[in-house]
């Protein structure tokens, strides 16, 4: 049976905006989050990630609405003191000192969280995550990569149940990506991981809860997911009278079994709900002139344009 | 309850603050020197005044300041001075720490708010702790007092700086949730320190606005400390002076400040968080 070790029930966060008026950044969140699980967090920028991860590691409160982790309400203070050492939070490459060499901030966090053996565990976890050579550098000196390494071994070395890891891949190479994806792969670890970019969360997480204006708009297995996928059919053309396109969209836009249209600079990316459609589409199309027609496989960012 | 472990995580957390924030001062070495000399040229004006005033006429302020010791309370107030810096320490350092981004890391640690405040406190009173002891060295040079006097003096010195860190403390959390109030708070507190006659006996101000004096906390504390060294070579006059409230406001805000700047900050950074980025 799967134990729920994160759980939210109707999670509410307002923000006043200048001027008056409220920004709801999160609406009735109900998400839960089981041991050992990979679970994903996936929506646009200003979707409400950052302060669903910054409610959950009790750094704010909530407006309304409760979360619980280990069955403690985190809007208790003498919870939050017993959730704190259990949870790690990685924003990015934020929360190491840019002032400071590597080092001395993996000694400064091993300390404060009171880690025993420190010195082999700081040694173990830099040389997997390939920056031990660095550790005697100035933090400001590092490449980004390197920097989000630092982060997450500050998050690792203090050994939490828990983690939460907010856009950890963001703005890295293919190389590297690929390399941390690995990591956290082999963490074994509890993580909620937020992102905008649907192809890490789509290797990493076992479930996936689409987040959109605060909303969680669809939570599935990533399984389901993939059914899901398979459903959708996406098809790429391009046209070569410009006069023309706008006719061809109107008429597009007519046909019923088209479920979105994207116009591109020289075609349209359309979605259609069955391959049943091909002759009908392929009659439409044959009145214009139009080429370079392909199938395209769809991706988790087609889900979401599609369920938003 | 305390337990040996509990005091001993805290010794090692607090220790750990204080070295991380000495690190990050000393990225940059100069600055930390020149943070040595500035309070010496607050002294420059009230020195010259001083000497001018007194060789008009000896018992100008008609009270306790002379000719003989206003060069020790200047001296004392250049240790006031130097611990004046914590009421802004916090601030600085939550507002660096706000923009670097690193401000979660700490708030998010098992890291009790007392063990931050007192980590930050230590690492600024090391960076101020030689030029303190060569005055304080030098005051002792200029007028000798008994050793019991001069332990008085130092507890006294304590007690202001417990006091301004939760002063700071107070600031430091409202730079986090809201820099406006922060600012304008710091204004109330930079004309308490004016008017705390630190450099200048109470006499040199109207009548009128003694009682207003006599309000503000730290003017005691001030009061007390010229007190408890002129009673180490003149004690017949320090002790006319002292009054039961110098000793009871020094000990209840001693230790009221920081307890109250420690539950403040649970407070108002659980119900607001961070906000200003």
């Amino acid at each position: 049976m799967n134990h729920k070790i994160i759980e939210t029930f109707d999670l509410t966060k307002e923000y006043k905006l200048k001027g008056g008026g409220k920004l709801r950044a999160l609406n009735k969140i109900n998400i839960s989050i089981n041991e050992g699980e990979i679970f994903g967090l996936l929506g646009p920028n200003g979707a409400g990630k950052t302060t669903l991860v910054s409610i959950l590691s009790t750094l704010i409160q909530p407006t309304s609405g409760y979360a619980s982790i280990y069955g403690l309400d985190i809007r208790k203070s003498v919870n939050v003191n017993k959730i704190k050492p259990k949870i790690g939070l990685m924003l990015g490459d934020e929360m190491v000192y840019f002032r400071m060499t590597g080092i001395d901030n993996l000694k400064f966090f091993t300390r404060i969280y009171r880690i025993k053996d420190s010195s082999r565990k700081i040694k173990e976890i830099t040389t997997n995550l390939g920056i031990y050579n660095k550790l005697e550098e100035y933090v400001s000196s590092y490449s980004r990569g390197q920097k989000l390494r630092l982060a997450l071994c500050r998050v690792l070395l203090i050994e939490p149940e828990i983690l939460f890891l907010d856009e950890p891949l963001l703005g890295l190479d293919p190389k590297t990506t690929r390399d941390l994806i690995k990591i956290i792969l082999g963490l074994n670890k509890t993580i909620l991981l937020t992102s905008h970019q649907m192809h890490i969360v789509q290797e990493l997480c076992e479930r996936i809860a689409f987040l959109n204006k605060g909303n969680i708009i669809k939570i599935d297995s990533q399984e389901n997911y993939i059914k899901l996928l398979s459903e959708f059919i996406r098809i790429r053309f391009d046209i070569y009278d410009k006069d023309e396109k706008v006719d061809l969209e109107k008429e597009l836009k007519s046909l019923n079994y088209i479920t979105h249209i994207s116009n591109k600079k020289d075609g349209f990316l359309i979605s259609i709900s069955d391959t049943k459609h091909y002759p009908e589409l392929l009659t439409c199309l044959g009145k214009y002139p139009v080429r370079k027609i392909k199938e395209i496989e769809p991706t988790l960012d087609d889900v979401f344009i599609e369920l938003s | 309850m305390f337990t040996r472990k509990s005091l001993f995580t805290n010794f090692i957390q607090i220790y750990s603050l204080t070295i991380k924030d000495l690190k990050l001062k000393l990225r940059y070495k100069l600055e930390f020197i020149i943070e040595f000399v500035s309070p010496l040229t607050a002294l420059f004006f009230p020195w010259i005044i001083f000497n001018r005033l007194f060789n008009l006429e000896n018992n100008v302020f008609q009270t306790y300041y002379s000719k003989d010791n206003f060069l020790l309370f200047l001296l004392l107030a250049y240790c006031v001075t130097s611990l004046l810096f914590l009421l802004w320490h916090y601030k600085d350092l939550f507002y660096d720490e706000k923009t670097w981004k690193t401000l979660n890391a700490i708030i998010i640690a098992p890291v009790s708010k007392f063990n931050i405040l007192m980590g930050y406190l230590l690492s600024g009173l090391i960076s101020k702790l030689l030029p303190l002891l060569f005055i304080i060295a030098l005051c002792y040079l200029l007028f000798p007092i008994p050793i019991l006097t001069l332990i008085l003096v130092v507890i006294i010195l304590l007690c202001i700086t417990l006091t301004f860190a939760g002063m700071g403390f107070i600031l430091g959390v409202l730079e986090i949730v809201n820099e406006d109030i922060s600012a304008s708070l710091a204004v109330g507190i930079s004309f308490i320190s004016l008017i705390s006659c630190l450099y200048f006996p109470i006499t040199i101000f109207p009548d009128e606005i003694h009682f207003l004096i006599k309000f503000n906390p730290l003017y005691y504390y001030f009061d007390l400390l010229r007190l408890v060294w002129w009673s180490g070579i003149n004690s017949s006059e320090a002790l006319e002076y002292i009054t039961i409230n110098h000793i009871l406001v020094v000990v209840f805000f001693t230790i009221s400040t920081p307890l109250f700047a420690s539950y403040f900050f649970l407070r108002i950074y659980n119900r607001y968080g961070t906000s200003g980025y």
